[in-house]
């Protein structure tokens, strides 16, 4: 059975909406379309472009400023890229085929079946993308480290071994320490469009005869191929990106990643931004191939889940099966996500994190020099500020370019669609900076933004455009635009439209795309820190000031503080009425 | 003759670096601060070796002879003003620092830093807020490269690194101290160091010095090494020590780099070059995770680490960590660094009497007490406590020390940075 419908069936007749393949029609109310797609370049190609354009400048102390291609010449004839590429492209496509399994199977486990303990399935998932990745690398360290790893002496031991059996300075290592936050957040983003999903398709599959595991192979993950496809493709460029964890577990290994090379000239002193800006073109001519992948991929067809049709969200039966998947699932919960969660609050209660043979090996003064640090409670009202702002204006935007890049036939919406992509071209201390240039290369109004939270604010939302985007315009494509011609049938406009029928339909995804947005916002340190003042001081900041001196146990003090304020908000949001609304 | 070790005949000395006016960087024994004879003449000569030193000995003589002169006379110079004149001045801009209400500070990261100055400030001048940003030196000057070049004027005082000032003066970012210094116990050179005020370019002064140190060049595990097997530079490349070895990463700035300079320095470009490779081959590991790096060693997963992070030891000193800590090579001393120990006003401040109220304030014997407390880093002020401080970061009788923090001694050569990439690079 196909689950692709016929485009011809389904076409908007909005005023901006118009038919694909036509002529594009202008009607007075596209201005404020064409007014976004302004406001999008300006925001993403001009800093861009200038940072690409001042990496073309080579200045060193004392001497003159001069045009050169030195740094882009530099950065390509090093020797050691060739191998640094492979390494990055490895891993990256190693971390993506293994979560994409994962978060797969948990989206189905959750919102397709009837295994037991899904509630607690879902929460833990999310916890763990709460999970601060660096302490939990950390705690990774302490068990696995081959000298001196609690697990492997504990093995050694028990077993007599010559050797440690595990070394977490590996290839192996990395992608390990990255499968709790990947597959976290591939599950948050991939659950939206499982749920929204009419078991009636997967029923018919049923009845044409086959099995519980062909439905799932040959109708549930083709249906949702937009949102399989665009996580994936997100999972991949963030994996390009990643060096915090490869930088931790990667450098003693001699193994080496692009990220890290371009982290290296950013740390030079004086900084190389010209080389690193040069190594960030690889990313872009990356993610230019994945946009035009994905776009023929998906060429001409339709992945309509969501009609005006009433909703079968049934779940498949499993039988006793339920107990075997109920049973992976706790066991990656605990193992990945409880074990680490454990690690990190019981590191917050230790003098040095990993050291037992100390004379004062607990402590509580962590959380106490925390709570009683004089900026703490600003940076707490700043960094919730910061998070909420970004991500309900963040999320509202996303969901506005999503609707006019699938829903709209404006001219450029391609081209908006591929400059969504941009801000992960760069690592976000580049963006940090090429927002500080245009900021201050601006007029004296758009200046006045410089030392607020708003301009933090909309580095953040910069930051996480290509998820946000390429996530909810997913969920757009599931929807059928027979609904909005329903919606125009009844006398409703455009705005009643998107505001009673297209959010409320896409309130999981944006709910998962906002709690994403918050937890970059709060986390975030090299996007915001050219743009921060003393007055604008945020968690993120805070953790940077402790882990100047060395302090990694406040610093995760910090990060256990954060899930706490995420947990806090959600329920705040739970007893308000917030609940996920039913797609039917 | 203050050096240790004679030039290699052919050794880079990088010669135009050397000889800019200043007691240059060369170690020496003794006094680290001690101009050496043979650098004071050479403006515009290549210096070649021993020999050349001997037609300037004459010149040398009566340069020292008029230098005496002019220390003695300084301080009657300097205070020749009445107390009246720099109070009146004092108190003028005091007056107008409170107007202005505010002062913005850019320093190194770090809550304690932050707090002890915030607090202590906020004591002496609860009138004027102390806005203190901090972060990696480089970041700030990056930073305040894209607003001037907006017309954006936010930071009054800029305390950091040698090379990040230098980079804000190449763009014309620093107004000269001097004349900021208003209070007598701030600008009169007997309450420094060496009778001095130390800037990292004697002839701009834009940026003093007010705080430096020796770095000590290796760790050690106490139950792993006895430290007479480590204590000459060569004996690090014992066979002994293959793959048993990590290295604080050279290629990137911190204590490291400036070591790998040091001995670049003092072994000359061909005995350097050979010594780096076979650091190399010994290293079983290069990290760049400071603090990881001395737990290692703590472990004993590592015997030694070379080109640990000063601040980083003694604060997991403090917390229990028990390692040993070479305080220099017994046949090359070490080299001394500042950290973030420079301090530069910037131009155009926004509040420009604040800037100056701070200045003076963290100059004089409270503020650098703050300073040295906070961090526990020696300051060039000889009237603050030394008590707090370990035992290698105070400057020896004796020890042979290389300076790193003037200008000409900041940035690495060509080939030096084609050796350290080649070797280091990722």
């Amino acid at each position: 059975m196909s689950v692709l419908l016929d485009s011809s069936k389904t076409q908007p007749t909005w005023p901006i909406v118009i038919r694909r393949r036509q002529f594009p029609k202008l009607a007075w109310n596209s201005i404020p379309a064409l007014l976004l797609i302004g406001v999008l370049v300006v925001l993403l190609a001009y800093p861009v472009g200038l940072l690409f354009l001042k990496s073309f400048v080579a200045s060193r102390p004392g001497h003159t400023s001069v045009w050169t291609i030195q740094g882009w010449v530099e950065a390509f004839t090093d020797a050691k890229l060739p191998l640094a590429l492979g390494n990055t492209f490895f891993l990256a496509a190693v971390r993506v085929a293994v979560t994409s399994g994962l978060a797969i199977f948990f989206a189905w486990v959750v919102t397709r079946t009837d295994t037991p303990l899904k509630g607690f399935i879902e929460m833990a998932l999310w916890l763990g993308f709460f999970l601060p990745l660096l302490p939990v690398t950390m705690g990774w360290i302490l068990l696995l480290d081959p000298h001196y790893g609690l697990l492997n002496k504990w093995l050694v031991g028990a077993f007599g071994l010559s050797q440690a059996p595990f070394d977490i300075y590996s290839y192996g290592g990395i992608v390990w320490c990255h499968l709790a936050f990947s597959t976290s957040v591939r599950f948050m983003l991939m659950t939206p469009a499982f749920s929204a999903m009419d078991a009636a398709m997967e029923e018919a599959g049923l009845v044409c005869g086959s099995n519980r595991a062909g439905v799932l192979m040959r109708v549930t993950i083709p249906a949702l191929a937009p949102a399989v496809l665009a996580s994936t493709a997100l999972g991949f460029i963030r994996s390009l990106e990643s060096f915090e964890i490869e930088m931790v577990l990667g450098i003693p290994a001699g193994i080496y990643v692009v990220s890290t090379k371009i982290w290296d000239f950013i740390h030079w002193e004086p900084p190389l931004y010209d080389r690193a800006t040069a190594l960030c073109s690889i990313f872009l001519l990356f993610i230019f191939l994945l946009v035009w992948l994905h776009r023929v991929f998906l060429r001409g067809r339709e992945y309509v889940t969501v009609t005006g049709r009433s909703h079968i969200a049934e779940s498949f039966t499993l039988g006793r099966w339920r107990w075997l998947t109920c049973g992976l699932c706790v066991l990656f919960i605990v193992v990945m996500i409880f074990l680490p969660l454990a690690t990190l609050v019981i590191g917050t209660f230790m003098e040095l994190f990993g050291h037992f043979d100390l004379a004062t090996t607990w402590t509580t003064r962590h959380w106490t020099g925390m709570f009683t640090d004089p900026v703490f409670l600003r940076s707490v009202k700043n960094t919730v500020m910061l998070g909420l702002s970004a991500a309900l204006v963040g999320t509202l935007v996303y969901a506005l370019i999503s609707y006019l890049i699938v829903r709209t036939a404006l001219p450029g919406r391609g081209f908006i669609d591929i400059l969504t992509w941009l801000p992960w071209a760069l690592p976000g201390i580049l963006i940090s900076l090429a927002l500080l240039w245009t900021i201050l290369s601006s007029g004296e109004t758009i200046k006045l933004l410089y030392g607020t939270v708003w301009l933090l604010g909309l580095a953040i939302i910069i930051k996480e455009m290509p998820l946000g985007t390429q996530i909810i315009k997913a969920a757009v494509q599931q929807i059928s635009p027979e609904l909005e011609e329903a919606s125009k049938t009844t006398g409703a406009d455009w705005l009643d439209y998107f505001r009673r029928i297209l959010l409320p339909l896409l309130k999981p995804t944006m709910l998962s795309v906002a709690i994403i947005v918050f937890i970059s916002a709060t986390r975030d340190i090299p996007t915001v820190i050219f743009l921060t003042t003393h007055e604008t001081r945020t968690l993120s900041l805070l953790m940077l000031d402790y882990m100047a001196e060395a302090d990694q146990e406040k610093a995760a003090v910090l990060g256990v503080f954060i899930i706490f304020l995420i947990l806090a908000l959600l329920l705040i949001g739970k007893l308000l009425g917030f609940r996920r609304p039913s797609v039917s | 003759m203050l050096s240790m070790k004679k030039p290699v005949a052919g050794a880079e000395l990088d010669g135009a670096e050397d000889c800019v006016g200043r007691p240059s960087a060369v170690f020496a024994r003794g006094r680290f601060f001690a101009p050496r004879k043979r650098d004071h003449f050479c403006i515009g000569r290549l210096r070649t070796g021993e020999t050349d030193r001997q037609p300037v000995q004459i010149f040398a003589l009566a340069f020292w002879i008029a230098a005496a002169i002019v220390v003695l006379a300084l301080p009657s110079l300097a205070l020749a003003q009445t107390p009246a004149v720099w109070q009146q001045q004092w108190d003028n801009t005091v007056t107008g620092a409170k107007k202005e209400g505010r002062v913005v500070v850019f320093g190194p990261a770090g809550e304690i830093i932050r707090n002890a100055l915030v607090e202590a400030f906020s004591k002496s001048f609860p009138d004027v807020t102390l806005e203190y940003v901090g972060g990696r030196a480089a970041e700030g000057a990056a930073r305040v490269k894209a607003e001037r070049d907006g017309g954006v004027f936010s930071l009054d005082v800029f305390i950091g690194g040698a090379v990040t000032a230098m980079e804000l003066s190449a763009f014309g970012a620093l107004e000269r101290l001097e004349p900021a210094l208003i209070l007598p116990e701030v600008k009169d050179p007997k309450f420094w160091r060496d009778g001095r005020l130390e800037f990292t370019n004697p002839t701009t002064r834009y940026t003093l010095v007010f705080s430096s140190q020796p770095n000590p060049p290796l760790i050690y595990n106490l139950k792993q090494v006895n430290v007479t097997e480590i204590d000459q530079l060569y004996e690090l490349l014992d066979p002994k020590w293959k793959g048993r070895v990590v290295l604080n990463d050279p290629l990137i700035a911190g204590p490291a780099g400036s070591l790998f300079r040091w001995l670049w320095r003092i072994l000359g470009a061909d005995q350097a070059t050979d010594y780096f490779r076979k650091m190399r081959a010994q290293a079983g590991a290069i990290d760049r995770d400071q603090r990881r790096q001395v737990e290692w060693v703590v472990h004993g997963k590592y015997a030694w680490l070379l080109g640990p992070n000063n601040a980083m030891l003694y604060q997991l000193a403090q917390r229990g960590l028990k390692f040993g800590v070479l305080p220099e090579f017994k046949d090359y001393g070490t080299h001394i660094g500042t950290g973030s120990g420079c301090v530069a006003l910037m131009n155009r401040a926004p509040h420009h009497n604040a800037a100056l109220v701070f200045l003076n304030w963290f100059l004089k014997k409270d503020g650098q007490a703050v300073w040295s407390k906070a961090l526990n880093l020696q300051t060039r002020r000889l009237d603050v406590p030394l008590d707090h401080i370990p035992s290698y970061l105070l400057v020896k009788p004796g020890a042979k020390y290389w300076i790193s923090y003037y200008e000409k001694d900041a940035l690495r050569s060509a080939r030096e940075e084609a050796v350290i990439k080649e070797l280091f690079g990722r």
